[in-house]
């Protein structure tokens, strides 16, 4: 197996998004999976969308901010979008870490041959504690929900279906709710977080 | 489509349950490069513009999520 992630860092939410995909580069190498890492700076559209054309991965894992048609890299940079560069994910597997990629950018890259999309029909909302900008992973608040997605590519770089992969994720939203429920530690306040982004979770 | 407007009481009980949160929450939400801190958020709320209303959504998803069977019941 191969994979492309992308993870720019330029504000708070990629950031935290940086450090957490960081981890599936620890589960790749584990698990002794090809892995190609375009971080910060490198992931600029040029630099995606011709790996991409060149067919080297299976499995497509991408981080940013987004919408509903497009998704982006460093500093906004708008990476791949509906009728631009979508066409690329012919046969692989794209799980796209970006708000309403499910929207209508998933639609078409299902369209246009992808084997499996996994993304989210509404804003991914990310709560964070102010005082752990230095250190993302060992943020409370963002860790259940960080965690919950990073099991789709977990999951995917298990080699499990896009399907499974959502699935696995979705069990892991349910089980971090519970945690929370019965911790004791008062941050029950973070399962609206975990349900919204749980709900609005989907896969193709 | 004009998303649905938000009676005085749901913005009312949204905002109870964001001063209800620790003051050192932030919130990223949206294609938005900003994030929020809750005082921002419950400013947002209270004017209604899309972040207000987004996160009234996601509070109001939640609670209503309440009153559904969870599905291995």
């Amino acid at each position: 197996m191969a994979v492309l992630l992308t993870r720019p860092r330029h504000d708070t939410a990629t950031h935290y998004l940086y450090h957490w995909a960081g981890e599936l580069i620890r589960v790749a190498t584990e698990r002794k999976v090809d892995l190609v890492d375009l971080a910060k700076g490198k992931a600029k559209k040029k630099a995606i969308q011709s790996y991409l054309a060149k067919n080297v991965c299976d499995v497509v894992l991408i981080n940013g901010h987004g919408d509903a048609v497009s998704v982006c890299g460093h500093d906004d940079e708008v990476i791949i979008a509906v009728d631009d560069g979508d066409d690329l994910f012919k046969d692989k597997i794209v799980f796209i870490r970006s708000c309403e990629s499910g929207a209508v950018l998933g639609q078409a890259i299902m369209r246009k041959g992808a084997k499996g999309f996994v993304g989210y029909v509404q804003p991914y909302i990310i709560p964070f504690q102010e005082d752990s900008f230095h250190d993302p992973l060992k943020d409370e608040f963002a860790q259940p929900i960080l965690e919950s997605s990073n099991q789709v590519g977990i999951s995917l770089l298990k080699g499990r279906t896009s399907l499974e992969a959502h699935a696995d994720s979705l069990k892991k939203y349910d089980e971090k709710m519970d945690e929370l429920l019965t911790s004791g530690k008062s941050m029950t306040f973070l399962i609206p977080f975990l349900q919204w982004n749980r709900d609005f979770q989907i896969a193709r | 489509m004009e998303p649905e407007k938000n009676s005085k009481d749901v913005v009312n009980l949204v905002i109870a349950r964001l001063e209800s949160m620790p003051s050192n929450v932030s919130v990223s939400i949206g294609g938005q490069t900003d994030s929020y801190t809750i005082k921002e958020l419950i400013e947002r709320v209270r004017k209604q513009d899309d972040i207000g209303q987004k996160m009234t959504e996601m509070q109001l998803n939640y609670i209503r999520s309440l009153g559904r069977a969870p599905a291995n019941a």
